[in-house]
C-alpha cells in the first residue's frame, strides 16, 4: 500500500469515526435545540455519505475535496462553539470536553490527509486505476 | 507490481463497522441519552445521568434557591420590624435574582437570563408592597399587590415553559409557583401575627419547596442540554 493509498483510508476511517459520534449525539443535541440537532445529524449524514463515496470512488476529487470542507467546517464551528458561540447552531459557548476533543483530533488529521490526497491527486488517481504515474522527468 | 489495489480502499463493511463502534464508543462515554429515562420501574427514571459537572450545577441551583428562601426570610423579619438592615438585606435578596437569572444564561442565553432577572426581581418587589399593604392593613392595596404577585408568577411560568417545553409544563411550573407564594405569604402573616411557631414551620416549609424548585430546574437544564455535562 503507498502512503497516498494509506491516506485515502486514514480520510475514510475519519469520515466514519466522525460520522458514528455525530450520529450518536444527534437526539442529545435535539434537546438542547432544533438547529445543533440538525447540525449534528447533517455533520453525520454528510459523513457516512463521503466515506461511502471515497470508498466505492477513492479517486473522487470531488468526495475529497467536499471531505476536507465538512471536517474544515466541523473543527472551526467547534472552536466557535466553545469561545464565543455558534450563531443559531449553538448560540452560547460550551465547556470542552474530551470526548468532542477526541473527535476533533480525529477530524485534523482526516482533513490534513485529505488536503495531502489533494495534492497528491494526479498519482492518487493512476494508482487507484493499477497504473504507475506518468514520470516528471519525460 | 506494488503500485496499487485492485480492490477497493477499505471494505464498506469495516467502514460501517467502525462508524458503528464509534457510535457506542460515543454513547458510552456521554452516558446513553435517557438511559435513565427509559429505566423499567426505576422511581429515579428523570433524574438525568450523573457526573462531576452534573453534580456542580445541581449543587450550585440549590445553592441559589436557598440563598432565595433565606434571604427573603430575612428581608421579611427587616420589613416587618423596620430594622436598620433592610436596605442592605433587600439588596443582597436582589442580587440573588441576578445570580438565578446569570445561572440561566450559558443555556438560553443573556436576553433569557435578563428576563428571568427581571421577573424575579419584580417577584420580590410585590413580595415588599404586599408586607407594607398588611402592614398598614390597607386592604385594597393587599389585593392589588396579591394580583400583581399572582400574575407576575404566572409571567415566570410561562417563560420557563417556553424555554423548556419538554421538561417545564406550563401548568405544572404554575403551581409550583404559586405555592412558592402561598408558603411565602404564611410566613410573612406568621411574622406579622407574632406566630413564632407557624413562623418557623413555614420556613421549613418553603426551605423543602425551594429545593424542589431548584431540583426541577437544574434537572430540566440538564435533561436539555445533556452535551453541557459530560
Amino acid at each position: 500500500m503507498s502512503s497516498l493509498e494509506l491516506r485515502g483510508d486514514v480520510v475514510i476511517l475519519a469520515c466514519a469515526v466522525s460520522a458514528g459520534i455525530h450520529g450518536a449525539l444527534v437526539t442529545d443535541h435535539f434537546e438542547e435545540g432544533a438547529g445543533a440537532g440538525l447540525g449534528f445529524a447533517a455533520a453525520a449524514a454528510l459523513l457516512a455519505a463521503f466515506a461511502v463515496a471515497l470508498t466505492l470512488h477513492p479517486a473522487s476529487v470531488l468526495a475529497l475535496i467536499g471531505v476536507a470542507a465538512v471536517f474544515a467546517v466541523l473543527l472551526a464551528g467547534y472552536a466557535l462553539a466553545t469561545t464565543s458561540g455558534l450563531p443559531v447552531l449553538h448560540p452560547h459557548p460550551e465547556p470542552v470536553d474530551g470526548l468532542a476533543l477526541a473527535t476533533k483530533a480525529i477530524e485534523a488529521i482526516g482533513l490534513l490527509a485529505a488536503l495531502h490526497a489533494l495534492q497528491r491527486k494526479g498519482p492518487l488517481t493512476w494508482a487507484h486505476h493499477g497504473l504507475r504515474a506518468p514520470s516528471r522527468s519525460r | 507490481m506494488g503500485t496499487s489495489r485492485a480492490s477497493r480502499p477499505i471494505p464498506l463493511a469495516l467502514t460501517t463497522l467502525v462508524a458503528l463502534f464509534s457510535a457506542l464508543v460515543a454513547l458510552a462515554v456521554s452516558g446513553g441519552h435517557d438511559a435513565a429515562a427509559h429505566g423499567n420501574g426505576d422511581p429515579h427514571a428523570d433524574s438525568p445521568i450523573v457526573t462531576p459537572r452534573v453534580v456542580a450545577f445541581h449543587d450550585e441551583m440549590r445553592r441559589l434557591w436557598e440563598d432565595h428562601v433565606t434571604w427573603t426570610r430575612l428581608a421579611i423579619i427587616s420589613l416587618t420590624t423596620d430594622a436598620p438592615d433592610t436596605e442592605a438585606t433587600v439588596g443582597r435578596l436582589l442580587a440573588n435574582q441576578t445570580d438565578i437569572g446569570d445561572a440561566i444564561e450559558p443555556f438560553y442565553g443573556e436576553a433569557a437570563g435578563d428576563e428571568l432577572t427581571r421577573l424575579l426581581r419584580e417577584h420580590i418587589l410585590i413580595a415588599a408592597d404586599l408586607i407594607a399593604a398588611a402592614r398598614a392593613a390597607d386592604e385594597a392595596a393587599l389585593a392589588g399587590a396579591e394580583s400583581r404577585w399572582t400574575a407576575n408568577a404566572d409571567e415566570i411560568a410561562a417563560f420557563l415553559a417556553a424555554a423548556n417545553p419538554r421538561s417545564w409544563d406550563f401548568e405544572e411550573m404554575k403551581a409550583m409557583l404559586h405555592e412558592h407564594l402561598r408558603l411565602t405569604a404564611d410566613e410573612a402573616l406568621a411574622r406579622l401575627q407574632g406566630d413564632w411557631a407557624a413562623d418557623v414551620a413555614a420556613y421549613d416549609q418553603i426551605h423543602l419547596q425551594a429545593l424542589g424548585m431548584a431540583d426541577m430546574l437544574s434537572n430540566g437544564i440538564i435533561k436539555q442540554f445533556p452535551a453541557r455535562f459530560h
